[in-house]
């Protein structure tokens, strides 16, 4: 697990007087981690009110158990935990209202990387299109860093499930930036937008 | 990420393919709220940082009946927790095992004790559920059981016994909160004093 925005340094100095209840030490900490958090939030759960409250009670939950943190692993890892349950729960209760909707259509996941050329706003579009699962998978494989082992037992379902999850969506953002990119080619397209 | 699956008709995934929407995923622009929610948390936190200075404002009448109340069930408590003969005690060392180190005897022993004491006070404040409360006070209640909730969440996630005294601790104070407040607006009721006439009521108890 590497790379993760979570993956920030904390001094146990701040720590120490975080676990004593100093004000400015929880600031210190909150300005660190507000957008990790809520980051990770947002990008799974796709609603910024949802995100919202997942960062507010991941904080709250950290800084009221903060002296129940024994320093064995980094303070990161410790934090993102916090938060990843927080969205889970949301995830959960969102998956029970919209009922199942990670069933996407086999695509096959081949040709070029349009990612590589997509611009921050399309891929960012592309990945709210995904349903929520997995979108979520896609997230916490790729850039949070987590193998589908770890997936599955996060998600209660099996490492086949994280991986076909992975590939669906790989191959849905695929289709989804190249149309984007097709249209964005096509003069004819961009006149009639306009 | 050599380990995309083969199944569900799926090709196999270019590695380097993956690699790089990582690396785009991971470029994405970090993301925060469009106001910041730190003074919400920072009120939160005072709130709960500072019991004793709130629990001052509280009108006298009230102070005493919590008193009164906590000195009762300390009293219930000790009478339910005597001693049973001689049955009894060979019962809780059969469940109950001694640990050969002292601390961690020790620590059992308190734990035992406090888990009774929880169960008494659970009682009571069972019997004495929504008795007259304001609508203030039944908004304090609910949020400290709320907490006792939490704090039941990580009783049953730690395993340590480092970790459960504590928390056993804590389950203890908030019930004694609790039925603090709930003994404070009965005994007003019962003297036809409004509990919405007291500045506040216990949203004043978290350690």
């Amino acid at each position: 697990m590497t790379g993760s925005p979570f993956q920030i340094d904390v001094p146990n100095s701040l720590l120490q007087r975080a676990g004593e209840g100093d004000m400015r030490a929880f600031e210190q900490l909150y300005r660190l981690f507000e957008r990790p958090a809520y980051t990770l939030a947002l990008r799974m759960l796709g609603d910024p009110e949802h995100a919202r409250e997942v960062l507010h009670d991941t904080m709250l939950k950290a800084f009221q158990r903060i002296a129940q943190f024994r320093g064995e692993a980094p303070f990161w890892g410790w934090l993102r935990q916090i938060a990843l349950n927080e969205t889970l729960m949301r995830l959960r209760q969102r998956r029970n209202n919209v009922g199942n909707d990670n069933e996407l259509p086999d695509i096959a996941d081949e040709g070029a990387a349009p990612w590589v050329l997509a611009d921050a706003g399309a891929l960012e579009w592309s990945l709210g299109e995904l349903p929520i699962q997995t979108r979520s998978v896609i997230w916490l494989y790729h850039v949070e860093g987590y193998t589908h082992p770890e997936i599955a037992d996060l998600l209660g379902k099996t490492v086949s499930f994280s991986k076909s999850q992975v590939a669906r969506g790989t191959a849905k953002l695929r289709s989804l930036l190249t149309t984007e990119t097709e249209r964005d080619r096509c003069p004819t397209y961009r006149t009639s937008m306009a | 990420m050599s380990d995309l699956p083969h199944e569900h008709g799926m090709t196999t995934p270019d590695p380097t393919a993956a690699k790089s929407l990582a690396s785009a995923l991971r470029g994405l622009a970090q993301v925060q709220p469009e106001t910041s929610l730190w003074p919400t948390l920072e009120a939160s936190l005072l709130q709960r940082q500072k019991p004793a200075r709130k629990r001052g404002s509280y009108v006298l009448p009230a102070a005493l009946a919590a008193s009164i109340a906590l000195l009762a069930l300390s009293f219930f408590w000790r009478a339910a927790n005597a001693p049973q003969g001689a049955n009894a005690t060979h019962n809780d060392v059969a469940f109950n095992p001694a640990p050969a180190d002292p601390k961690a005897a020790d620590a059992m022993t308190q734990i035992d004790a406090l888990r009774q004491q929880s169960q008494v006070l659970e009682g009571w404040l069972s019997a004495a559920r929504n008795s007259n409360s304001s609508a203030r006070d039944l908004l304090a209640s609910s949020e400290i059981e709320d907490m006792i909730g939490l704090v039941d969440v990580q009783l049953t996630a730690s395993g340590a016994q480092a970790d459960t005294l504590p928390l056993w601790r804590q389950r203890i104070t908030l019930l004694q909160d609790l039925a603090a407040l709930r003994y404070t607006g009965a005994s007003l009721a019962a003297n036809g004093v409004s509990g919405e006439t007291i500045p506040t009521s216990p949203t004043t108890w978290i350690n």
